[in-house]
């Protein structure tokens, strides 16, 4: 499983990419971006969003 | 504005650890460029805004332009209601502080010294000449650009890119990072000259909700919780229960979310070229989760001692973790017994925290210190209690 952000919810605090162990997030002034060619789907990033701004990517199949 | 090409020493963020430690550059003569990615210092504001007024004094007189309220002490309250008031010693003394104002003081009084502040630069990436570190790219205002310095500085908060890009594992683990929220709520009717900290599994597990008032009724009303712990529910949840049971007929005028690294002191925080500052440092208290105090002491040294490597001419790491052992001196033997104390205090059941909160109600208020509370927390712990003597008296 892959996660993606929500970007019209993400406040841009940061938690998410302090935690990701394959940095593969990467903040703006505006919103997180997650980058799935390295994401490993450990769903750290979603369990710490404190507002729910990350879900999860069905898988295709 | 004119920015040079080179700088002696270039800041990654113009927030509390950046902007001191770029004062304390340039006062000692380093020509300091910071380089902040959002569109105005100190904005938005992702803090409760509390501090102590030793943590304060130290460095600046309290000025009514960034001060919202005054506080004589803590209130404590246990998952079953009852209270008790910290307020004796120094520790009850403080502020909250108008952080937004705050911030930008700090930035001007840089100014002042010299510094040079851009913003809407965000830094996206490190320049390397063969493989000494020399400068930083960032992309302003849709373009481009780099600029080269002989001392970068990753001042960027709790998301520490800086150090990622320079190969410094900075990734948080989940018992060590409190994701948080916060309101800035109206219609609060608490005690305005104290400080409110609510704790229980049910309210906030691994952290606490804290109530931080502002005057003219107005209190920064958030929480913080381990993400391991929050049993499928996230911050913002925990807490809007809490207002609903608490304050059903407050008003919010504002909304953020912030994430507080409740970790040790990076193993490294220099490399040649490099400073590691603040969050991105991992310098909070990890018990309190209050990053400012320590922050102004350890920008205050980063900001020294990069100086003295410009005088020196001397930018190797061996130089510059000068920086960390000063720190270390200062404040983060400190942190490391606080860390343990947070391992322990997050731990307690409600039964357990309703057990101490009563044992602290039986202490005489002007004798009920931060120690006192500590101590009584940990006192089945013989060895951290003598740890914190250490610290406390
Ligand atoms: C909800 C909450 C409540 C808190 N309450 C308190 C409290 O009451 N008292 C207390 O003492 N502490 C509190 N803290 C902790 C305190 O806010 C932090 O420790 C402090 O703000 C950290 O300062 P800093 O300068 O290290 O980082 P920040 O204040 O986070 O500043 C980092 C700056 O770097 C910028 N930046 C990041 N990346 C880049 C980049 N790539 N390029 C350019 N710029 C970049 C950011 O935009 C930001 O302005 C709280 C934290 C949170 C989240
Ligand atoms: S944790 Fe959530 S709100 Fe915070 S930056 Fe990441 S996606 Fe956005
Ligand atoms: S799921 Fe894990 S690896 Fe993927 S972005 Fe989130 S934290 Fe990073």
């Amino acid at each position: 499983m892959k996660y993606k952000v929500i970007e019209s919810l993400c406040d841009v605090c940061a938690c998410c990419a302090s935690v990701c162990p394959q940095n593969a997030i990467i903040m703006s002034e505006q919103k997180a971006t997650i980058f799935l060619d390295i994401c490993i789907g450990c769903a750290k990033c979603f369990i710490t969003c404190p507002i729910s701004a990350i879900e999860e990517i069905p898988d295709e199949s | 504005m004119n920015l040079k090409a080179f700088y002696d020493v270039v800041v990654v963020g113009s927030g509390p650890a950046g902007s001191m430690t770029a004062l304390f550059a340039a006062k000692n003569g380093a020509s300091v460029l910071i380089l902040e990615r959002d569109r105005e210092v100190g904005i938005p504001v992702r803090c409760a805004e509390g501090i102590s007024a030793r943590g304060l004094e130290k460095f600046f007189q309290p000025d009514e332009r960034w001060i919202a309220q005054k506080i004589d002490g803590a209130k404590l309250y246990a998952p079953n209601g009852e209270s008790c008031i910290i307020n004796a010693g120094a520790v009850g003394d403080g502020y909250v502080l108008e952080r937004r104002l705050f911030d930008a003081f700090i930035c001007e009084e840089a100014a002042k010294n010299g510094v040079d502040i851009l913003t809407k630069a965000n830094v996206h990436d490190l320049v390397f000449d063969s493989s000494k570190l020399s400068g930083v790219k960032f992309t302003h205002l849709s373009k481009e650009k780099q600029v080269k310095a002989n001392i970068i500085v990753g001042a960027d908060g709790p998301e520490s890119r800086i150090g990622k890009l320079a190969g410094i594992d900075t990734t948080l683990k989940l018992e060590d990072i409190e994701p948080g929220v916060q309101y800035l709520l109206t219609d609060i009717d608490l005690e305005a000259e104290l400080t409110h900290f609510y704790f229980g599994n049910e309210i906030a597990p691994g952290g606490y909700v804290w109530v931080f008032p502002k005057g003219r009724n107005m209190a920064n009303v958030g929480i913080g919780i381990r993400p391991d712990r929050s049993n499928g529910k996230n911050a913002q949840q925990y807490l809007d229960g809490f207002i609903e049971k608490n304050f059903p007929d407050s008003k919010s005028l504002a909304f953020i979310a912030g994430a507080v690294p409740t970790a040790q002191t990076l193993p490294e925080i220099t490399r040649d070229n490099l400073m590691l500052v603040g969050d991105a440092a991992r310098q909070v208290n990890p018990v309190t989760g209050g990053g400012l105090s320590n922050i102004l002491v350890a920008g205050s040294i980063a900001g020294t001692v990069a100086a003295e490597a410009v005088k020196k001419d001397d930018f190797s790491n061996k130089f510059l973790k000068k920086y960390h052992k000063q720190w270390m001196k200062e404040k983060g033997n400190h942190q490391k017994v606080h860390y343990k104390l947070k391992q322990v205090f997050f731990d307690f059941s409600d039964d357990e925290l309703n057990e101490i909160v009563g044992l602290l109600q039986g202490i005489p208020q002007e004798k009920l210190t931060l120690f006192q509370l500590f101590k009584t927390a940990v006192r089945n712990k013989p060895s951290l209690v003598k740890e914190l003597i250490k610290i406390y008296l």
